[in-house]
């Protein structure tokens, strides 16, 4: 896996992970938001991936700096890591969705601190620099929480934004996208994760309306690649003229 | 391995990891900072025409030696990744052997004893994470002969740093601060003798102590 | 007209014509110099020589009143008057002129019938109303040649030794008379006359000759000739009648054609009389003991000397540039070959070495020294105090340092500018300097100065300095800029505003420094040279300009920089250090941004990314580094590498830009050059425009 650079200001700093080795689990990204020298890790990813996911972290922050982490919801790619990063650094803070506490606690982690995330989502703040959890919940998972970094302007979407990309990806959806190709390109890869993942039209809508209220320069998901400028409002536009849950349709 | 073993052993790692972390950001910026003293170097010697062309040959050598020691120190930092890597898979194996071990204690011995599956799986367990410690062993020999190659860099360029002492005491008549500039040349190459001394230290501690 | 030599003639002719000149003014100061009276005959006459060989009639008339005036002078006929300095002044202006119009290809016009009357009278001896001999000129001249007095007329030679201890010959001509035409007949010699003379002086060093093969013989006439030859070249010794002369050239014919109180009593004894001045010349003159050695250095002159076109030394460094570029290309292909061959990186490295020396030994050749701009302005300072009233002595120094042809060429028009600008300016009246107990008479001070790989050269004043506050005012009168952007300016920013195009700070341009085009023309120049201009001044002791070039203009040694995802280059030259950027020691003050370097000092902050892509490097998420040139701090991406390397002018952009042209990297790649100077300016103006 690789490390880059998302965002940078001075000692403000995003990066992303991505472009795993491992193809027989699904391609994950893990980002990490660096403050004053403390680091705060988002979606560590699955057990099978976390050496190097490890080995990547590396490139961008010193492991000891890790205060925190941060799991969206208790899919086996975003949290099964949780045991061995605990074995590496057991300071680590998690915050999780309160509901999937009891779930989360299966992957092998009886001790690890772990931090409820009420429904209503709320604040932390790292290096001095706060951020917030926004509830997504049902996008996919009924207890769903996604991050936004007011000062970078990231917004770590989770789920929503993903896309099945092959393996040697970029970590961006193309950024000179002027004409908008690209992103039409790249969206063809995201329409049936979207479709099928996603369960409710009523969901989706209150999350656009939440979200629309930000500010945003990158969205941020999981899976795929980064949406950034005016990629983030194109993406928006199509998420909600598209229909969701098409398990029952 | 005791439990104690695990967690002493795993917290020499992260020390090792950590450490190349910052041996990579100190040896990054002491290079940058040693190539940029270097074309100064050369750029204050063009300046001055023919007058400074002993010092421009030995300006010419810094920065060449010095992109030698950017080249040498990026492929050890090409090994530091797989080592942590390494490292990180024997913890992932170890931790699935603890598992394993855990609900096998939760059966009962006897159970335990009686099933060949369960011990076979053990053995493989085990196997897998000799493998994978001969594998990190290997990386960690291959990250010394690194290390070693970039210190042989390094006195090379100290070597140079004192020809240029000397060329910039026998122009020291020109104006041009080329005492000042060898002086900040030495201190540079200094920083990164001691980054990769301390890194050294930090892998054959590994080494020495490896199960 | 054979245009091979019209081309040889006029080359011969502008460097006769600048000797001359040069050489009129020191007449100035030494009237009864035979040396330089001699010679200055001399150039007068092989000018007319080579006009009368193009058929340029009028020419050939021209040159031969001044000609004439010369031999009465020479000849003590007559003696130097200002008056008669100012005619001749002007009437090298004229042949100048001439020689344009050959040089066009026309047949030059007659020259002003008023000047050539005015020549004519004085040669005639008469209408010198300004005229008054200098007292005892005689006397001086005998005083310094230490001769015994002779009456009038008489060839004088004796045999002495020179600074050198070699034996030399020293031939005067005295004339206790020289206000009197009338005296020319007793100059004669006859033809026999002067041989016998040179038989019974040259004995044993005749000049030229190699020392052991005349070091006892008397020389024969013929062999006399042959020394001559040797030293002007076949039939080209001036004043005698070669072997293959036609009879117009020579000079016995020549006399009878001169309407002048001489000619009026013409005899064959005339032409041997003028040959006796001049062909002994290199052993006459004021000062005896020069002679022997002007005679050794014109003729290892001669030998080592090649006068080549100016277009094939181009085309010479035009080639090294190429090979320069190609050289550092095949280094840069060398050291991207992943196994290194050992025989392959010497031969490389062996090269590079010897493309360095080509490339030394070529820019050599178009090098020529800065007397080749320095010569014109004595005359300037002259005509100009003259006409200002002022009292003025230049002071010229390092004549001998030598620079690329193309900035001697460029720069006589802005030199001859700035010495005007300064005496019209600069310099005070005799009365105001006076009062401020200054000397009266004011220095300039010109001086080119080698420094390293630079020359420079400076225009220096004591006069009143320049006052910056006029200067604002007036440039803001101009609407050069807006009161707002002057509050802005730095003082050296403020002084620098006379550079802007279309200022002058006099209300009403003089006749002499030009109607408000000057300095802005100077700075242009300096800038296509690749110079730095500079100025400083202090109020009430004086100003200095001083313009920097490189010492060629062939080879470009640059740093290479990248600028995000571009490269550019900046000439070496014009950096002080590479400097890291750290965000502490930035400030920003009233819109401008400032740099606190290691030394305390603060300079300007020149972001390129805004200046070039509209869009601020971010010290805070991107790498920047600072490159310190004279006017500011840099600010760039990276700073990747140095080059010698060879401008290719760009001449599809603005005038307005800030590249000083491209060149093609070892990479293979073009690159364009920044221009330092045209960056800081720009970024001002824009730090006042953004406010």
């Amino acid at each position: 896996m690789k490390a880059t650079k998302v965002f940078e200001a001075r000692d403000h700093r995003w990066w992303i992970l991505y472009d795993q080795e491992e193809s027989r689990v699904i391609d994950s990204n893990v980002y990490v938001m660096e403050s004053q020298g403390q680091a705060f890790l988002l979606d560590p990813g699955g057990f099978e991936i976390f050496p190097q996911v490890f080995a990547a972290l590396v490139e961008a922050v010193p492991p000891a700096s890790i205060q925190g982490a941060f799991v969206s919801h208790q899919d086996p790619d975003i949290a099964s890591s949780l045991p061995l990063w605990h074995a590496c650094n057991p300071k680590i803070q998690w915050h999780i969705p309160a509901l999937w506490e009891g779930f989360i606690r299966h992957y092998g982690a009886l001790e690890a601190p772990l931090q409820d995330i009420p429904d209503a989502g709320g604040n932390i703040l790292i290096g001095g620099r706060r951020l917030e959890f926004i509830p997504a919940h049902y996008l996919h998972s009924s207890a769903n929480f996604h991050v936004y970094d007011p000062e970078a302007k990231v917004l770590f979407s989770g789920d929503v934004g993903a896309a099945l990309l092959p393996p040697g990806h970029g970590a961006w959806v193309d950024r000179r996208d002027a004409d908008g190709k690209a992103f039409a390109a790249h969206i063809e890869k995201a329409r049936y994760f979207h479709q099928r993942w996603m369960p409710s039209n009523r969901a989706k809508n209150d999350w656009i309306e939440r979200v629309s209220k930000l500010e945003i320069d990158y969205l941020c998901p999981q899976h795929g690649a980064i949406y950034s400028g005016p990629q983030v409002q194109r993406f928006l536009d199509w998420f909600a003229a598209l229909p969701v849950g098409s398990g029952i349709a | 391995m005791t439990p104690e073993q695990l967690i002493r052993q795993q917290q020499r790692v992260m020390e090792v990891v950590n450490a190349s972390f910052r041996a990579r950001q100190d040896i990054d910026r002491a290079l940058r900072d040693i190539d940029r003293r270097a074309l100064n170097a050369m750029v204050l010697v063009k300046k001055h025409g023919n007058a400074l062309a002993g010092y421009g040959v030995v300006a010419q050598a810094f920065r060449e030696r010095a992109a030698l020691l950017r080249e040498s120190a990026s492929h050890l930092q090409e090994n530091i990744a797989p080592l942590i890597e390494a490292q990180m898979r024997i913890l992932q194996q170890q931790r699935l052997l603890q598992n394993f071990e855990q609900m096998t204690q939760s059966h009962g011995e006897a159970l335990h004893g009686r099933c060949v599956g369960l011990k076979n799986t053990r053995q493989d367990f085990q196997k897998i994470i000799t493998q994978e410690r001969e594998d990190a062993r290997r990386i960690l020999r291959l990250l010394l002969e690194e290390v070693r190659i970039l210190q042989e860099g390094v006195e090379e360029q100290e070597y140079v740093v004192t020809n240029g002492r000397i060329e910039a005491a026998l122009v020291e008549g020109s104006g041009v601060p080329l005492m000042r500039v060898s002086r900040d040349m030495g201190e540079a190459v200094r920083i990164v003798a001691r980054a990769v001394r301390d890194y050294r230290q930090q892998l054959e501690r590994l080494q020495n102590e490896s199960y | 007209m054979d245009m091979d030599i019209l081309q040889d003639y006029l080359a011969e002719a502008r460097e006769l014509l600048e000797k001359a000149q040069e050489e009129i003014l020191c007449l100035e100061d030494r009237p009864e110099d035979d040396e330089l009276l001699a010679s200055l005959f001399r150039a007068f006459h092989t000018l007319k020589g080579g006009a009368g060989f193009l058929e340029a009639q009028n020419l050939v008339d021209w040159t031969h009143h001044l000609e004439d005036l010369l031999d009465k002078l020479r000849s003590h006929q007559l003696c130097v008057s200002s008056d008669m300095i100012d005619a001749i002044l002007r009437g090298l202006d004229v042949i100048n002129g001439m020689l344009q119009e050959l040089a066009q290809g026309d047949d030059p016009a007659p020259g002003p019938e008023d000047l050539g009357t005015r020549i004519r009278d004085l040669a005639a001896g008469v209408a010198t109303p300004q005229s008054s001999p200098p007292p005892e000129a005689s006397e001086q001249n005998l005083a310094s040649a230490s001769v015994e007095p002779a009456p009038s007329g008489t060839l004088y030679a004796e045999q002495r030794l020179d600074e050198q201890g070699k034996s030399g010959v020293y031939v005067a001509q005295h004339n206790e008379n020289c206000d009197t035409p009338e005296a020319t007949s007793e100059d004669e010699i006859s033809q026999s006359e002067f041989e016998a003379v040179l038989d019974q002086l040259y004995g044993t060093q005749a000049p030229g000759m190699d020392a052991p093969k005349s070091a006892t013989d008397n020389i024969s006439e013929s062999e006399f000739e042959a020394a001559l030859d040797q030293l002007y070249g076949p039939g080209g010794a001036p004043g005698l009648p070669a072997a293959d002369t036609t009879q117009q050239n020579n000079p016995a014919a020549r006399m009878h054609d001169v309407p002048t109180a001489e000619a009026a009593s013409p005899s064959p004894s005339t032409a041997p009389a003028a040959s006796a001045g001049e062909a002994p010349k290199p052993l006459a003159g004021g000062n005896p003991k020069a002679a022997p050695r002007t005679v050794t250095s014109a003729a290892s002159e001669m030998e080592n000397t090649l006068r080549v076109d100016a277009a094939r030394l181009d085309a010479v460094m035009n080639q090294v540039g190429e090979l320069v570029l190609l050289r550092n290309r095949l280094g840069s292909a060398i050291s991207r070959l992943l196994d290194e061959n050992e025989d392959l990186g010497r031969i490389a490295r062996e090269l590079d070495l010897s493309v360095n020396d080509l490339q030394v030994n070529a820019m050599r050749l178009r090098m020529q020294p800065c007397k080749r701009i320095f010569q014109q302005l004595p005359r300037v300072v002259r005509d100009a105090s003259r006409q200002l009233g002022k009292n003025v002595q230049l002071e010229i120094i390092g004549e001998e340092v030598e620079i690329d042809k193309a900035v001697v060429d460029a720069l006589s028009g802005p030199m001859t500018h700035l010495i005007r600008n300064s005496l019209d300016h600069g310099i005070e009246t005799p009365e105001q300097r006076r009062a401020l107990h200054k000397p009266e008479t004011a220095t300039i001070r010109v001086a080119a100065i080698h420094l390293g790989d630079r020359v420079r050269i400076e225009v220096s004043d004591d006069g009143r300095g320049i006052d910056r506050q006029m200067v604002v005012q007036k440039a803001i009168e101009k609407g050069v800029l807006s009161s707002e952007q002057a509050a802005r300016l730095s003082e050296q920013e403020a002084l620098e505003l006379i550079f802007r195009p279309g200022f002058s700070t006099k209300e009403q341009a003089t006749e002499l420094s030009g109607r408000g085009v000057g300095m802005d023309v100077v700075k242009e120049t300096v800038h296509k040279l690749r110079g730095q201009l500079d100025i400083r001044t202090n109020l009430g002791a004086g100003t200095t300009i001083s313009m920097e070039f490189p010492l060629t203009l062939a080879i470009l040694p640059v740093l290479y920089l990248r600028l995000r995802r571009e490269i550019y280059a900046l000439p070496v030259s014009a950096i002080a250090s590479l400097v890291e950027i750290q965000e502490t020691r930035i400030h920003r003050m009233q819109g401008r941004s400032l740099y606190r370097l290691d030394d305390g000092e603060v300079t300007p902050m020149i972001d390129l990314g805004a200046l070039l892509y509209e869009q601020n490097l971010q010290l805070a998420s991107e790498s920047v580094e600072g490159i310190l040139t004279e006017r500011g701090l840099l600010l760039v991406s990276e700073v990747l590498g140095n080059e010698d390397s060879v401008v290719k002018p760009l001449d599809f952009l603005d005038k307005e830009n800030w590249y000083q042209g491209a060149t093609i990297s070892g990479r293979g790649s073009v690159v364009l050059i920044l221009d330092a100077q045209a960056l800081s300016r720009h970024a001002i103006e824009r730090m006042g425009a953004a406010r």
